[in-house]
């Protein structure tokens, strides 16, 4: 089933390819909080994270002509935006910048929003299960890499494995986690 | 497209890669990649309800003095006469439509503006193309609408000279098509503002 704020969105997404300036304004209140919870997530910093909001918007009109409501509902592609954006910002910090552990699982999980509730009944589902399937530490460095923006080396320090081992551990990880998935 | 393109668009996705400018550059140029990406981009999307949703501030006018370079100028209400009376004149057509599509064209009485508008029979969408004419006067924009019967009007996009396709369907008989000039960037409200240049029933 489709949401219709879901499908709403993809309308304002095409709208926007069009050029119109009213569906950009209609989609802001739409989209805002659940890209402002990627940027606090990831950047974990309120201004920064205001500032990226700003050119992910930018980003979002300037790019809404190659949205395609055919291989990816609005929202999946708009935090795609989103948090490339973001990993870029991290990986552009000084390095004396980066999170610690302390600091990234300091971030408490958020309970799950409406739309995680809904999709988790089907696709998320599949998805958590193969994830487990891979094993507790797997399972945290691709959360902790997706959600969190940590680096290889972050999470080389985080697992206490050496960067190139734990490179081609994820990628085995990986390519499990589609196996299972397909 | 092999195993190791795949492990680096699983990369690339969860921000792992090292060349992440050489990745989304590939991305651009390269559909088979591109495609990778975006099936992972699916894949781990099961984990976005993970991120909170965290009321934002109202950035809104700096985003748009980003975007569009000034604050969006207040709509004056501006009069057809002066526009029919400089002999606009704008055709809006058809891009290549199918065989069996059924169009109409709207005109204006002094043939100053003709749109045509389209409905494939079984597709989704109306499409509207302009083949000839001025543009809009500087700073508007003309503005497709369709209004069902009974119903307030639903912005079908801005006409800018490449053909609109605008994803509407199932339209009733009676349902109208009209354009509409408004200021550059749209109708500001999300309903028609600006004088209605023409409209007619579309044929369905």
């Amino acid at each position: 089933m489709v949401e219709p704020e879901a499908e709403a969105m993809d309308q304002l997404l095409l709208r926007m390819a069009a050029g119109e300036r009213a569906a950009f304004r209609a989609l802001y209140p739409l989209a805002s909080p659940k890209l402002f919870g990627v940027c606090l997530r990831m950047l974990r910093d309120r201004a920064e994270a205001e500032d990226a909001l700003q050119e992910i918007f930018t980003r979002i009109w300037t790019r809404s002509h190659r949205y395609d409501p055919d291989k990816a509902p609005a929202m999946i592609w708009m935090i795609a935006v989103a948090r490339n954006l973001c990993i870029d910002r991290l990986r552009a910090r000084p390095r004396d910048a980066r999170p610690d552990d302390d600091a990234a699982s300091a971030v408490a999980d958020p309970s799950p929003s409406a739309e995680a509730r809904i999709i988790a009944r089907g696709e998320a589902d599949r998805f958590r299960l193969c994830l487990n399937t891979l094993g507790a530490d797997h399972a945290q460095a691709v959360r902790g890499a997706y959600l969190d923006g940590l680096s290889y080396e972050d999470l080389a320090r985080r697992h206490a494995i050496p960067l190139n081992t734990l490179r081609s551990w994820l990628r085995r990880g990986l390519q499990k986690l589609r196996e299972c998935m397909s | 497209m092999t195993e190791e393109d795949d492990a680096l668009a699983a990369e690339y996705v969860l921000g792992t890669l090292d060349d992440r400018a050489a990745a989304a550059r590939r991305v651009a140029t390269d559909p088979a990649f591109a495609v990778r990406v975006a099936e992972w981009e699916m894949r781990l999307s099961a984990l976005n309800g993970e991120f909170a949703d965290v009321p934002a501030p109202d950035l809104l006018p700096a985003i748009e003095a980003r975007v569009f370079g000034r604050p969006p100028r207040r709509w004056r209400l501006w009069g057809l006469g002066g526009l029919v009376g400089a002999s606009v004149a704008v055709f809006v057509v058809l891009g290549p439509l199918r065989p069996d599509a059924v169009r109409t064209r709207l005109t204006a009485p002094d043939q100053a503006l003709v749109v045509e508008a389209s409905v494939t029979p079984g597709a989704d969408g109306l499409r509207l193309v302009q083949v000839a004419g001025p543009a809009a006067p500087s700073g508007q924009a003309y503005q497709g609408w369709i209004i069902r019967p009974g119903a307030a009007p639903e912005s079908l996009g801005l006409l800018t000279g490449a053909p609109l396709q605008a994803p509407v369907a199932g339209l009733p008989p009676g349902t109208i098509v009209a354009i509409s000039l408004e200021p550059e960037g749209g109708s500001p409200t999300g309903q028609p503002t600006g004088p209605v240049i023409l409209q007619t029933p579309l044929n369905i």
